[in-house]
């Protein structure tokens, strides 16, 4: 079926015990522009800001940060971060916070399709990420579904605000479902 | 500009033999066209998004013993492990008689970073022998080596599909 949407790009990186804090501030330090405190990196090379970014609260493989971008190409995507890869200001920055060891362990790196406009969250909120069978999958207000192109787990992953009250996000018919968020802001 | 891979490997089943499927985009330009005129396949589980930095030459179709392994690397590691790939198990590998080998740099996937490695076998025997000596090898040469975790995925089938 042909597409007119955007490219989605979830990134979530697995951090080292104890330095979540530490991506944070280096994530920061990239994609905020010089006025704002940080390096200007992210603007250099053309990379938006990230639709959204959060921490990792329940489910496998933490901590974790997770970014989600969007791209209107993958050609326009590829460009930018081979750029951001091959900057000097990046790699010192990189050896800087990393220090003596990686901050970031491993990165699930997945493409999806989505929708062409659709509205980043905003605020605080406890998010979950859950796939869902694409029948099955009826979205309510607020909630988005993603289509991956690659992958381990193929179904369309679903995106939904379950509020502000993490006790009310882990009721019995929660838990389990899917992985839990923390919005975060830039 | 660098042709745009996804590898699949489907696992065997009562309907389906072991195989790995590779889809071939020649740039992302190429990529993206497939994205938006919806031409591109329905995506399988077990797939990656990968580049091969030197040109893979892969015929349409084959049945015989082929490898994928995906080998998750330290991140950081990534030109290590290559290069260590490269010196050590590739250079067994060849020399055991693989052929068509390919070493791609995973771009979009699951638990990266990570490479994978194509390969074909003359048979099934030679493929897990061969391993295992290169496997010692590594062991005994390189204790700290980058190379954390391998799997390896054995098939009777692979297919190409261009786009």
């Amino acid at each position: 079926m042909p597409s007119d949407g955007l490219i989605y790009e979830m990134r979530e990186y697995l951090v080292s015990d104890g330095r979540a804090g530490d991506e944070i501030a280096r994530a920061r330090s990239t994609i905020l522009g010089v006025a704002e405190g940080g390096t200007g990196l992210f603007d250099r090379h053309s990379l938006p800001r990230p639709w959204a970014i959060w921490r990792g609260l329940h489910g496998r493989s933490l901590p974790s940060i997770a970014f989600l971008y969007t791209w209107p190409s993958m050609s326009l995507r590829s460009k930018a971060f081979t750029g951001l890869y091959v900057d000097p200001i990046w790699i010192e920055l990189r050896s800087q916070t990393n220090g003596s060891h990686e901050i970031v362990s491993r990165i699930d790196d997945l493409i999806f399709t989505g929708p062409p406009h659709h509205e980043p969250p905003s605020g605080s909120g406890i998010y979950e990420f859950v796939r869902e069978s694409g029948t099955a999958t009826i979205l309510r207000a607020g909630e988005i579904a993603l289509l991956p192109l690659a992958g381990d787990d193929v179904r369309p992953l679903v995106i939904r605000n379950l509020g502000d009250d993490l006790a009310t996000a882990l009721t019995p018919t929660r838990v389990g479902r899917g992985k839990l968020f923390q919005l975060l802001e830039l | 500009m660098t042709a745009v891979w996804r590898i699949t490997r489907i696992e065997p089943s009562l309907s389906e033999q072991a195989l790995i499927i590779f889809e071939r985009w020649q740039n992302w330009s190429a990529f993206d066209r497939s994205v938006a005129d919806g031409t591109m396949a329905r995506v399988r589980p077990l797939s990656v998004l990968a580049h091969c930095p030197e040109e893979a030459l892969l015929s349409v179709e084959g049945a015989g013993c082929f490898e994928l392994q995906i080998i998750r690397v330290a991140n950081g590691a990534g030109e290590l492990a290559r290069a260590h790939l490269v010196s050590g198990p590739i250079a067994t590998y060849r020399a055991s008689g693989a052929s068509r080998l390919c070493l791609f740099d995973i771009i979009h996937g699951n638990d990266l970073p990570a490479l994978a490695l194509f390969c074909e076998w003359p048979n099934a025997s030679v493929a897990v022998s061969t391993y295992l000596a290169a496997e010692l090898m590594r062991g005994s040469a390189d204790v700290a080596s980058p190379i954390l975790d391998t799997t390896r995925f054995l098939a009777n089938r692979f297919s190409v599909l261009a786009n």
